[in-house]
């Protein structure tokens, strides 16, 4: 170091300084190290189909002919009925794919450019009754969901891994012509497994939402638009609650059964605004964020599937280093059970 | 004294003509009538057969009898403190005997009222009664019984002795000269619903389309399991035939 004349190391302690706020990771302040984008959402959609798989929503058969259809008083089909309407829908999934951005980055370094992602969930969903109304239906659920992700394909990725638990409860009334209302109140706790399951993140989101889903032959589509609040509290940042933000977000998506497949493309769009001013650019964050994905499930009975999964995501940020655009492939298997 | 006698009597006869004519007549109005239907009253010197059309109103002493022939439908709307629905299938012929009791010769129909009433029904070798607030469907059967179905709301039928509860989703047969109720049997509404002609084959929904949707979802949430069979008609011994996917079934 003393034979580098004394101007280069002032040059190069100088371009270090500029150039640290400027790298597109988000960097713990602690350790330096990239850490998980806690207000990156996920699994929307899974909460969305479990909601519906919970409230049996089903298609009446297309046609049937013969003696039966010819009665005006219409097709009986004898049913058993549960008297209190209580449900549980046990889910637990494993899945195994690769992430072309896992820090969810704007430009990815050699160690964060790829990864496998193994991801394994544990889902409750409690159905407490089901209300008629007399015009309208209503359904309390609650649901308590555990996560593990895991990365691999480099030692460092063992940063991004965590472990997530979510508890919500949901009040959701359903209407005439496919609409619903949904209110809930859902917390999310995040741990670091690497660090003796120290929290590292809680969220506590207060949300509204207004869907409509309709039959078009054997296809399903739903569109659902919802507004939340997102009060957060991160240990890994300076403020701990700079992530609080509001969020609006739009989601639409396909059920497409054929035969044994099913088809499900989505598409979501969200915009978040966070209440608290980032101070390295003196303005409040706001972003736009798309979820593009396809799954494909193919059911081997009525409890156990095989899943693909396709799904791109994209953010652009009005701060500097925040937008990114990740690509994650794979596959899985998931058991579900319904009592 | 003699002249207000006479004037009394005048009056009480005028009165009592128009309150009894209106106790004794039935206000319909037609909401949709396609295919041949018809009103025929019974009473001597009144005007024969008429062919009913959409949006017109008739006007009955009792009892007059409603017929639909095949691939015909009608609908009927009477408004008391309230809107009382009848809709007739086809190949149907009711006689109404009076405000609330209906005779079947054959056929089906469809009943919707937001308010209590006591209806009694009855075919040459049957008679019960059935009273709640909902939207329901009854069909004589070939063995001189009913078969009610409950797509909203509650009612009580049978006879005085004994009665049955049903709700949304509750199918009954009702026999006997007793109007003995069977046990119910719950059948799959969103099925009904979108299969059946008394409701999809009428240009207008009914009032209580809503509801009719609330309790087919709640039932669809609370479903445990579908039978791979369909109801069918209903055997001498009174007993629902079942038909199976493959082959049929007594049960």
């Amino acid at each position: 170091m003393k034979h580098i004349p004394l101007f280069a190391q002032h040059l190069s302690a100088i371009s270090l300084i500029l150039l640290i706020p400027s790298l597109p990771l988000v960097v713990d302040a602690q350790t330096r190290q990239p850490t998980r984008q806690y207000d990156l959402p996920t699994n929307q959609i899974d909460d969305y189909r479990a909601r519906q798989s919970l409230l049996n929503r089903e298609k009446a058969p297309s046609s049937i002919s013969g003696e039966i259809a010819e009665s005006d008083l219409g097709i009986q089909r004898p049913v058993e009925e549960k008297k209190t309407g209580f449900g549980y829908h046990l889910g637990f999934e494993t899945k195994l794919g690769y992430s072309n951005n896992p820090a969810s980055m704007e430009s990815t370094s050699d160690t964060f450019d790829s990864a496998g992602v193994w991801e394994n969930s544990l889902r409750n969903n409690f159905l407490l009754g089901a209300f008629d109304l007399g015009g309208a239906s209503f359904s309390p659920l609650a649901s308590i969901n555990f996560t593990r992700v895991n990365h691999f394909g480099h030692d460092d990725l063992d940063i991004l891994d965590s472990d997530s638990l979510s508890i919500s409860f949901a009040g959701i009334f359903q209407f005439s012509g496919g609409w619903s209302l949904r209110g809930s109140l859902a917390s999310s706790f995040q741990f670091d497994p690497n660090s003796g399951m120290h929290q590292t993140y809680r969220e506590t989101s207060p949300t509204i939402a207004l869907g409509k889903g309709l039959q078009i032959g054997n296809v399903q589509a739903f569109i659902e638009w919802s507004v939340a609040y997102h009060y957060t509290n991160s240990k890994a940042q300076p403020i701990e609650d700079i992530m609080d933000r509001f969020e609006t977000a739009l989601l639409f998506g396909l059920n497409m059964p054929l035969g044994k497949i099913e088809l499900s493309p989505f598409l979501r769009f969200a915009l978040s605004r966070y209440s608290n001013e980032d101070t390295s650019y003196n303005k409040e964050q706001t972003d736009f964020m798309m979820n593009l994905g396809l799954q494909l499930k193919y059911y081997f009975s009525e409890w156990l599937s095989l899943k693909s999964h396709l799904n791109l995501t994209t953010r652009n940020s009005n701060i500097s280093g925040k937008d990114f655009t990740r690509i994650d492939p794979g596959f899985g298997v998931a058991l579900d059970a319904k009592f | 004294m003699r002249l207000i006698f006479q004037s009394c009597s005048i009056f009480y006869t005028i009165s009592a003509f128009f309150f009894w004519g209106k106790a004794d007549a039935s206000n319909w109005a037609v909401k949709y009538a396609t295919g041949n239907t018809y009103l025929q009253p019974k009473i001597h010197n009144i005007e024969n057969t008429k062919k009913l059309e959409t949006e017109a109103s008739i006007e009955s002493p009792f009892p007059f009898a409603l017929v639909s022939a095949k691939s015909s439908y009608l609908e009927l709307e009477q408004k008391r403190s309230f809107v009382l629905v009848l809709r007739l299938g086809q190949s149907t012929a009711i006689e109404i005997r009076n405000p609330n009791d209906f005779f079947f010769f054959q056929g089906s129909a469809l009943f919707s009222h937001r308010q209590n009433i006591h209806f009694t029904l009855s075919t040459a070798s049957c008679e019960t009664k059935i009273h709640g607030i909902g939207t329901w469907l009854i069909q004589k059967t070939d063995h001189q019984g009913f078969k009610i179905i409950v797509l909203e709301g509650e009612f009580k039928a049978g006879n005085e002795k004994v009665d049955g509860v049903l709700n949304a989703g509750d199918l009954a047969i009702v026999s006997g000269e007793k109007g003995l109720i069977s046990q119910n049997i719950k059948i799959e509404l969103p099925l009904l619903l979108s299969s059946c002609r008394l409701l999809n084959n009428f240009p207008t929904p009914l009032r209580s389309k809503s509801r009719l949707i609330s309790a087919a979802q709640v039932q669809s949430i609370r479903m445990k399991k579908k039978y791979e069979a369909f109801v069918g008609q209903v055997s001498p011994k009174n007993k629902v035939r079942l038909w199976t996917v493959k082959e049929k079934a007594e049960k």
